[in-house]
């Protein structure tokens, strides 16, 4: 049975792949732009969403907008019906959670498709495994109309972009983003990133600009009689030890890496790349990286992390929810998830937050995060197509306030949630099917809204108006070196284990300066002038 | 496990005298008592964690919580984790693609497999060392993510069911075991059957199948073993969700939130939570049931295997 | 199934007339002929999903851009064998660990399986023996990253035998994330993992045996030992023989995902093996080249060991994988 259909499919097989290997070809990677044309591409103009007033509003500066509840009477984000009508479209992107319901039984999937007026094909592949089928996808040159695209990771990007990928300028720039009014409502700090060739080549994933702030179980620690906002690292010190309770399995920190980061901000390190008069420099050369090494060490040897922090991965969440540990340095969406995932189990759950204090006393900083979780690129195709992808995927990116926004995030009123009030309540059914990663296409600029226990977002309100004013920007974000997408995941694991060795005890802390000369000599200098150059044509 | 005490086979004793089973006649009674005993630690040092995987898909997400992780043993049955994981569909559809896959899969590798290492039994037979080259070759040498995709797609297999069992059809370790167990069946049975007349087919058919039903459900069990277990092909050539295997699905509740998913994300950019640890665990359970049940309906094949005159080393 | 084999056999079945009576050696040469049609599927499919693919192995010499394609990819000469051949101590460690872990494996996780199947065949008990047979087999169904958790959980020093150490005044055990055990603890994980599993071909093998040579071997007077000793390992030793061959030719590859998923805390010096290395070094830039160049080079490693063992085999009489 199977042997003729083999050896039919052999002959066709054996002419296919030759045919196949050359197929997959575009010529020699396109033209090479120089990277100093990117200094002249005119981003979309801002046009921020005046929909929903609120207490807690946004702000130019980057503090994420709070609502307490959701208008009881959503404006209609698509008053002309269904923008984007015609053949489907498909998204190849990723997903952390499992995946939703196939759409033949996703109810909420298929009210999205009507409303955007055309059928969005999910292609979906767990985040850990994503870069694999974006190099496979790429290699056999069956593109998917969309696709994501992680911006630490892609080698060779502005060649890849320009040989396959639409540039999107001329629908975009400046004021051509009036046509999408949704997209821009994203603000220009997300756009930055999706700048290459002297062209816009992507969609942002906005995500908030504040990065985290290290989370503290408030209940824990009023438990103890203990006030989380320690001034100093001599009272963040004792906090740790104070808080620490071996027989009861409770520490106060897990991750030896995000603690790292902690004191790094407390010492006004650099956010990955410190950038000064165009010169370069990264965190771990700094004195302050040895400085907090030492610090981390501190902690350790004091037995204030988890016992477990240096040899477990994919816990600290879990720890942190249960109590083993009373802090934890996470991005700011988590703080939702928290309650979401933890809350029930414990009696007074609570959560706060602690800004990080100056080391020896006064205001610390607050790591920028990043603008984007990563951007959407778009195949090349005929220009009514890709406006047609555009409206989609303006759709995607209505706001707050509106009634699209809700069926993204909610599903659709009765087999997706019930109201509680104005406010949406997931089903168990909505909680499977929203899980569909519109996120991870394109999305609107982040707002803190929590349904379930509206009375956090103040809280939340308050950690953006305090992080803002102290935001240490990362001044390599959206700037591309060859080397460091080539060559950073590599230094990564080696250096990351050397900084945990001297964290742990396992390496003395005067073995980093030979480290970081080898990092230099490996690929940092090259990476380092790659930066340089790219800010320099940037900002010229 | 109290069947595991260590006078159990004592009193069993007489009955082996007319078993068929093979087995060497039992020592002294400390001797099988350290034994028993030994086999009885074993079996509980895996039966453990097992039942902690159980409990913890059966407990209820606070429990779980407090526990930071698996729990011995739940204060409260509920199947909720396993309504969430079988309400929406994709659990019980995936479940179908990969009983199917295994099925196909597993009756084609036999197959093929049964086919090559008899057509390998006989050395000195046409083709036969480079063909066993080239086998041998296979497990030496792996073919390329990139290349292997690109063959795929050339055949016009992504995204169809094909895509799962053609590449990996044949494993030379299987076929070579195989052969190995063909070629210790009887030269003279072969021989004499050639004399009487008998095709190379009804000799595979009628003498060196019966003869080699222990190892033949051997290899099928490891060829359904590796169809059901394998994901990386549905990672890269199915697309859609809605055809993905059960270790797919698997996947996106265990490994994702793993250090091997997180390793390569940019941890900080919000990654929503993981589910909880109890939905992990019932989904654990419900892809590893299917395949544990195929082994003792299988095992009535190998361990009454056919008696052989005379078997060389 | 057998329909599968009768396009290919029946041409044969009818052409060649039976040779009766006769063994010379040159029409049974002929005769044997026959059995190369049922090679063909097995060929068909070995060229067209590893062969052809195994073309692509060409990327080793090329600075491969999945986005440009084999054809038109720069041709970079040897620069992607760099990685194995500039001397770096990291390197060095990974081989090194390499090495040793196979040796450790092949010393005290190969012969596990046969063990137990030895210890499960003597068993009187047809009933016991399928139950703990099926006990035992069920880790092999358990991701990687399943064995791990559950063994973080136990083990680790936030785990359940030491909360109990410490819950008892017995102090505390550090395990998980300590550089001297690590070896032990994968080589334990393993052996949990896949012992039961590497039984069950094994007891295929014992099914075999003759039941009448127990008795006349006991008849004999013969104690357990001497049972086990001539009766039931000379059963198996083909068998033992090929599967130790076959182990060989990937004696440059140590479990990569348990490893990968345990390094932390351990460091790399003590826990990189070869394919980690591969894996951090060149697969997290997205370098294609890199890891079909180290594939290359572990495959003719491979060939020259199990060609050496296969030759020793020989020597000592046995069959091994082929017979040249």
């Amino acid at each position: 049975m199977n042997a003729p259909l083999s050896r039919r499919g052999f002959l066709a097989g054996a002419a296919g792949v030759a045919a196949g290997l050359t197929l997959a070809g575009c010529g020699d990677g396109g033209p090479a732009v120089p990277q100093s044309a990117n200094a002249h591409v005119e981003l979309p103009t801002y046009i921020p969403y005046k929909g929903v007033a609120t207490s807690m509003p946004s702000s130019a500066a980057g503090i994420t907008p709070g609502y307490l509840h959701y208008p009881a009477d959503p404006v209609k984000a698509l008053p002309d019906g269904p923008p984007a009508k015609g053949p489907a479209i498909d998204i190849m992107t990723l997903i952390f959670n499992p995946v939703p319901p196939p759409v033949g039984r996703n109810t909420m999937w298929q009210q999205l498709n009507r409303t955007v007026g055309t059928d969005l094909d999910f292609q979906i592949t767990p985040v850990g495994d994503y870069p694999d089928k974006f190099a496979v996808t790429i290699a056999g040159g069956d593109l998917p109309d969309a696709m994501l695209m992680l911006l630490q990771s892609a080698v060779q990007r502005p060649q890849m972009l320009a040989s396959l990928f639409q540039d999107l300028s001329e629908h975009l720039s400046g004021d051509n983003i009036r046509d999408y009014p949704y997209l821009a409502n994203i603000p220009t700090a997300s756009w930055a990133p999706c700048v290459a060739n002297g062209g816009i080549y992507a969609l942002p994933m906005p995500r908030m600009l504040s990065g985290g702030p290290t989370f503290t179980r408030l209940d824990l620690f009023r438990e103890r009689g203990l006030d989380p906002q320690p001034t100093s690292w001599k009272e963040l010190k004792q906090l740790c030890k104070d808080i620490t309770d071996p027989k009861r399995n409770q520490y106060a920190f897990g991750d030896p890496i995000t603690t790292f980061n902690t004191v790094m901000q407390m010492l006004h390190g650099p956010n990955q790349w410190g950038e000064k008069d165009g010169r370069f420099t990264w965190y771990l050369e700094t004195e302050q990286a040895k400085q907090a090494m030492d610090a981390v060490h501190q902690l350790t040897r004091a037995g204030c992390l988890h016992p477990d922090g240096y040899s477990v991965l994919g816990k600290f969440k879990d720890w942190f929810g249960g109590g083993r540990i009373a802090m934890n340095p996470d991005a700011p969406s988590a703080w939702n998830d928290y309650y979401t995932a933890y809350a029930s189990a414990t009696k007074g759950f609570e959560i706060g937050y602690l800004m990080a204090p100056g080391f020896d006393g006064g205001p610390g900083t607050q790591w920028q995060g990043a603008a984007n979780y990563a951007v959407l690129i778009i195949k090349k195709a005929p220009k009514a197509r890709i406006r047609q992808i555009l409206r989609a995927m303006n759709a995607l990116a209505a706001p707050f306030g509106t009634d699209a926004y809700l069926l993204r995030k909610y599903g659709v009123r009765g087999p997706d949630h019930t109201l509680r009030g104005p406010d949406p309540v997931l089903t168990p059914q909505g909680q499977a099917e929203v899980t569909l990663p519109t996120i991870f296409a394109t999305d609107a600029p982040q707002v803190l809204y929590y349904p379930a226990r509206p009375e956090i977002v103040p809280t939340q309100y308050e950690f953006q108006q305090k992080a803002v004013p102290l935001l240490v920007p990362n001044p390599a974000e959206g700037l591309y070196s060859p080397t460091d997408g080539a060559r950073s995941g590599l230094l990564q694991v080696a250096l990351d284990d050397e900084r945990k060795g001297i964290m742990q005890g396992r390496t003395p802390l005067g073995a980093w300066d030979g480290i970081m000369k080898k990092w230099r000599r490996d690929a940092g200098d090259a990476i380092r002038a790659e930066f340089e150059q790219a800010w320099e044509d940037r900002h010229s | 496990m109290t069947t595991l005490s260590p006078s159990h086979p004592v009193r069993r004793r007489p009955r082996r005298s007319y078993s068929a089973v093979p087995g060497e006649t039992p020592g002294s009674p400390p001797w099988r008592a350290a034994k028993s005993l030994l086999l009885l630690v074993c079996v509980v040092l895996v039966l453990l964690p097992f039942l902690a995987i159980l409990s913890t898909s059966l407990a209820h997400p606070d429990q779980v919580n407090r526990a930071g992780g698996y729990v011995l043993w739940p204060d409260h049955v509920t199947l909720a984790a396993y309504r969430a994981l079988l309400s929406g569909g994709l659990v019980s559809r995936a479940m179908l693609v990969s009983v199917g896959v295994t099925v196909v899969g597993t009756g084609l590798s036999l197959g093929c497999s049964v086919s090559l290492a008899y057509g390998l039994s006989r050395p000195g037979s046409l083709g036969h060392k480079p063909v066993l080259m080239m086998l041998l070759m296979t497990m030496l040498f792996a073919p390329g993510v990139i290349p292997g995709y690109l063959m795929i797609k050339e055949l016009h297999l992504i995204n169809s069911y094909w895509s799962l069992i053609l590449p990996t059809m044949i494993n030379a370790f299987n076929v070579i075991v195989l052969r190995s167990f063909f070629m210790n069946i009887p030269r003279e049975l072969v021989d004499a059957a050639r004399i009487d007349g008998a095709s190379e087919l009804s000799i595979l058919c009628r003498i060196v199948l019966p003869l080699s039903k222990a190892s033949v459900a051997v290899i099928g069990l490891f060829y359904a073993v590796t169809y059901w277990n394998a994901f990386f092909n549905a990672l890269l050539y199915i697309n859609d969700a809605a055809k993905w295997p059960m270790q797919m699905v698997l996947r996106t509740y265990v490994v994702n939130n793993s250090a091997l998913g997180a390793g390569q994300v940019n941890a900080a950019a919000g990654a929503p939570i993981p589910p909880a640890p109890s939905l992990q665990a019932a989904i654990l359970v419900l892809s590893v049931v299917p395949i544990v049940l195929i082994y003792p309906f299988l095992q009535r094949h190998m361990n009454k295997g056919v008696m052989v005159g005379a078997v060389k080393g | 199934m057998t329909t599968l084999d009768q396009p290919a056999a029946r041409p044969e079945a009818r052409g060649a007339p039976p040779e009766k009576g006769r063994r010379l050696p040159r029409p049974r040469r002929r005769r044997d002929r026959a059995l190369f049609w049922f090679l063909l599927p097995g060929i068909a499919v070995l060229l067209l999903f590893q062969y052809v693919p195994l073309l692509g192995n060409v990327i080793a010499f090329q600075d491969y851009q999945p986005f440009i394609g084999i054809m038109h990819s720069r041709w970079s000469g040897l620069d992607n064998f760099s990685v194995l051949f500039d001397g770096d101590q990291q390197f060095l460690h990974a081989l090194v660990n390499t090495l040793e872990l196979t040796l450790i494996q092949v010393v005290f996780v190969f012969p596990a399986p046969i063990l137990l199947a030895l210890a499960l065949n003597s068993l009187v008990s047809e009933r016991i023996k399928k139950w703990v047979q099926n006990v035992l087999y069920l880790p092999h169904f358990l991701s990687w990253v399943v064995v791990v958790s559950l063994f973080q959980q136990m083990l680790g020093n936030d785990g359940l035998l030491n909360l109990f150490l410490r819950a008892h005044e017995m102090g505390s055990w550090n395990i998980i994330g300590n550089p001297d055990l690590f070896k032990a603890l994968l080589t334990s994980q393993v052996i949990w993992k896949d012992t039961g599993w590497g039984t069950i071909l094994f007891l295929a093998a014992l099914s075999r045996v003759d039941n009448d040579l127990y008795e006349a071997a006991a008849a004999d007077g013969a104690s357990r030992l001497r049972q086990t000793w001539h009766v039931t390992l000379p059963a198996l030793r083909g068998l033992v023989v090929l599967l130790l061959i076959l182990r060989l030719g990937d004696a440059l590859s140590v479990g990569f995902e348990q490893i990968l998923l345990q390094q932390n805390g351990v460091g790399l010096d003590s826990s990189q093996v070869l394919d980690t290395y591969v894996y951090n070094n060149g697969l997290v830039g997205g370098q294609w080249g890199v890891s079909a160049a180290v594939g290359l080079v572990k495959g003719v490693v491979g060939v020259v060991l199990v060609l050496g063992a296969n030759k020793v085999a020989h020597l000592f009489g046995e069959e091994g994988v082929y017979r040249s």
